[in-house]
C-alpha cells in the first residue's frame, strides 16, 4: 500500500490515543492549581473550538455566534442538575443534545447568508442570545447572580478539579473521535468539495442544504459539550461568559490553531488560553500585544499557527 | 433501427429577464454515443448544460433520463440519477488530494451517512478503501499515473486537472456525461488523448454530451452533433450533414444574408 491510500481514518486515531496518553500524563504530574485551571479550561474550549473547526474549516461557513450554544449547553447543564435533579452524566448529555437540536433549527434560514453576511447574522444570533439570557431570570438568574452553587464534581476521593480535568480528556477525545470520523469519511470529503463550491458539492450528489445543517448542528452540539463542562467547573457564572467575546475567541481558536486539521483547534485553544497570561508583564499594553501577536500571527500563518509550526518542523527535520 | 434514447429533452427554455439564453430546445442523445454540442460563443452552451445538471431550473420544457422527468428537480437529486458533468475551468477542491477529490466524486456510492460515521467508524474505514479502489479505477483509466494521486490536486498542471475532473464525473458512474469544452487549453497530443478516452467512455453505454469549439475533435468523435445559435437550435444531424449546412456556416462566419 501507498501512502496515499493508507486510512487518514487510521492515522487520526492513532493521533486520539497519544493526545489522550499525554493529557493523562499531564493530569498526574501537574500539581499547580494555576498550571491545572489553564490546562482544564483549554481543554474545554477545544471541544468547541473542534466543532468549529468542522464548521468554518470543513465546510468553510464562518460562525461568530457559537458562544451561544456555549452558553445554552451551560444552562442546561445547571437546569438539569438544580432544577430537574438529574445525573451529571444526563445533564451532560441534554447539553449535548439541546443545543444540537436548536443549531439544526436554526441552520436552514442563517445558511441561506454566505460570506460576510453570515458573519454578521451568527454574530447577530450571538448578542441576542446574551440578552435573552441576561432576562431570562428565571432559568438564568440575570446577570447577578447568575447561576451559582452547582455541586462539587468531588468523587471517589479526587478533588473537584481533578474530576473536572477528566471528564475534560474524555470530552475532548469523544469530541476529536467524532471530528475524524466525520471529516476522513465521504461526509467530510463532501463538506470538502462544498467548502470550494457548493455548486461541484451539489453536482457530485451532495443535498448541500441539509448538509450545512448537519454540520452546523454537529459543531452546536460539541459547543454545548463545552458549555456544560463550563458550568461544572466553574460552578457559578453568569451571562457575560458567553458573549459575543467568547464567539470570536471560539473563532480565533480555530484561525490561530488551523483550519485544516481538528487538531489545530487544540493548539489554538490552548495557544488563545495562555497567551493573556503570558502577557501579564506587560500591564497597561496587554491588549496591544495580543493584537499584535494576532496579526502577526495572521501575517505570517495564515494557515493556522500550528500546521505552521508543524511544517517547519518537519521541514527541518526533512533536510537535516 | 431504432436507438433506445437516454436523454430525451423537449421544448426546454430558459430566459434570462428579456434574453432568451435557451429557447425551446428539443433533441434526444443515445446511450453508447457521443453528441456534440456547438455554437457560437453566447449562444447558450453552458446554460443549457446548467439547466440539464438541475443548477439552473428551465423556465419550460421536460428533461427526461431514461424516460423519468428530471426538470424540477434540484441539481443533487439528478446527480443521484446519474447525471455527472466537468466545467469549463477545472474546479478542484482547495486541500484534497487528487484521489479525494475522485474518491469525493463516488459520494453518492458511500454507504455511511453522517450519523453511521459517527456510531460505527470501522464502516467508514472499510468505505473508504472501496471508494479509494473506484477512484483509483477511474484515475487510471483518464491516464493519471499513481504518483501524483497523493498530491493536492489544486497544484496539478492544468492538462492533468482536466483529466481529474472526469475521473471525478467518472466516479460518479453516470448515465449521462456533460462536457463543458473539455479540450480548452490541451495541446494537440493531448487532445488526441482525450479524443479517445470520450469514445471508450461512451463504448461503456454511457451517453455523452460534449460541448467544444476544436471542430477537429467534434466531427471526428460524435454521431450526432446540434447546432445552438442565439439559444435557438439551429440544426442537428451528422456531422456530414452539420459540415455542408449553409445556416450553420453562416452562424460561423458571420454572413447574414447573401449580396444580391
Amino acid at each position: 500500500m501507498t501512502l496515499h491510500k493508507t486510512s487518514r481514518l487510521r492515522r487520526d486515531w492513532q493521533i486520539l490515543a497519544l493526545v489522550a496518553a499525554l493529557l493523562a500524563l499531564v493530569e498526574f504530574c501537574v500539581s499547580s492549581q494555576f498550571h491545572r485551571s489553564v490546562i482544564i479550561l483549554s481543554m474545554i474550549h477545544s471541544v468547541a473550538a473542534v466543532g468549529l473547526t468542522l464548521l468554518v474549516g470543513y465546510a468553510g461557513q464562518v460562525s461568530l455566534g457559537h458562544g451561544a450554544f456555549v452558553g445554552i449547553g451551560a444552562y442546561t447543564v445547571a437546569f438539569c442538575l438544580q432544577r430537574l435533579g438529574l445525573p451529571v452524566v444526563f445533564a451532560l448529555a441534554a447539553a449535548v443534545v439541546l443545543p444540537g437540536i436548536l443549531g439544526f433549527l436554526i441552520a436552514r434560514p442563517i445558511l441561506r447568508l454566505s460570506g460576510h453576511n453570515l458573519a454578521l447574522g451568527t454574530l447577530a444570533l450571538g448578542a441576542v442570545f446574551y440578552v435573552v439570557a441576561a432576562q431570562v431570570r428565571d432559568v438564568t438568574g440575570g446577570l447577578d447572580p447568575g447561576i451559582v452553587d452547582l455541586p462539587s464534581m468531588a468523587f471517589a476521593g479526587l478533588a473537584h478539579e481533578r474530576v473536572v480535568f477528566w471528564l475534560s480528556i474524555f470530552a475532548l477525545c469523544l469530541a476529536a473521535a467524532i471530528a475524524a470520523s466525520i471529516v476522513d469519511g465521504r461526509f467530510g470529503r463532501g463538506l470538502m468539495i462544498l467548502r470550494s463550491s457548493e455548486l461541484v458539492a451539489e453536482c457530485i450528489g451532495m443535498n448541500t442544504a441539509r448538509a450545512k445543517s448537519m454540520i452546523f448542528a454537529v459543531s452546536a452540539s460539541l459547543a454545548g459539550l463545552s458549555g456544560g463542562l463550563l458550568a461544572l467547573y466553574l460552578r457559578s457564572f453568569n451571562a457575560s461568559a458567553f458573549g459575543v467575546g467568547l464567539s470570536i475567541e471560539l473563532l480565533m481558536m480555530v484561525i490561530v490553531g488551523s483550519l485544516s486539521t481538528i487538531w489545530g483547534a487544540m493548539f489554538g485553544s490552548f495557544a488563545i488560553i495562555v497567551l493573556p497570561n503570558l502577557l501579564e508583564g506587560f500591564d497597561q499594553a496587554k491588549q496591544v500585544v495580543y493584537g499584535v501577536a494576532m496579526i502577526l500571527i495572521m501575517l505570517f500563518a495564515p494557515n493556522g499557527l500550528g500546521e505552521t509550526l508543524f511544517r517547519v518542523f518537519t521541514f527541518r527535520r526533512k533536510s537535516a | 433501427m431504432t436507438l433506445q434514447a437516454t436523454l430525451e429533452i423537449a421544448g426546454v427554455s430558459k430566459s434570462f429577464g428579456g434574453v432568451h439564453a435557451v429557447a425551446d430546445v428539443s433533441f434526444f442523445m443515445a446511450r453508447g454515443e457521443v453528441t456534440a454540442l456547438i455554437g457560437p460563443n453566447g449562444a447558450g452552451k453552458t446554460t443549457l448544460i446548467n439547466l440539464l445538471t438541475g443548477v439552473l431550473p428551465a423556465d419550460r420544457g421536460t428533461i427526461r433520463l431514461d424516460g423519468r422527468d428530471l426538470a424540477g428537480t434540484p441539481a443533487y437529486m439528478r446527480a443521484r440519477a446519474g447525471i455527472a458533468r466537468t466545467y469549463q475551468t477545472p474546479q478542484m477542491a482547495q486541500g484534497m488530494s487528487v484521489l479525494m477529490n475522485v474518491m469525493a466524486g463516488a459520494y453518492r456510492f458511500g454507504k455511511h451517512g453522517l450519523l453511521g460515521s459517527l456510531l460505527r467508524p470501522w464502516l467508514v474505514m472499510a468505505d473508504n478503501e472501496e471508494l479509494a479502489e473506484r477512484a483509483g479505477t477511474c484515475l487510471a483509466r483518464v491516464g493519471v499515473s499513481e504518483e501524483w494521486w497523493g498530491r493536492p490536486a489544486a497544484d496539478l498542471p492544468y492538462g492533468h486537472q482536466r483529466r481529474v475532473e472526469i475521473a471525478r464525473a467518472l466516479a460518479q458512474d453516470p448515465k449521462l456525461l456533460l462536457l463543458d469544452e473539455p479540450a480548452a487549453g490541451l495541446n494537440r497530443s493531448e487532445a488526441d488523448e482525450l479524443a479517445s478516452l470520450l469514445v471508450s467512455i461512451a463504448a461503456d453505454g454511457r451517453a455523452v454530451l460534449l460541448v467544444e469549439h476544436d471542430m477537429g475533435m467534434v466531427m471526428s468523435i460524435s454521431s450526432h452533433i446540434v447546432v445552438l445559435n442565439f439559444g435557438r437550435k439551429l440544426a442537428e444531424g451528422a456531422p456530414e450533414t452539420i459540415k455542408a449546412d449553409k445556416d450553420v456556416i453562416a452562424a460561423y462566419l458571420g454572413i447574414v444574408e447573401e449580396v444580391a
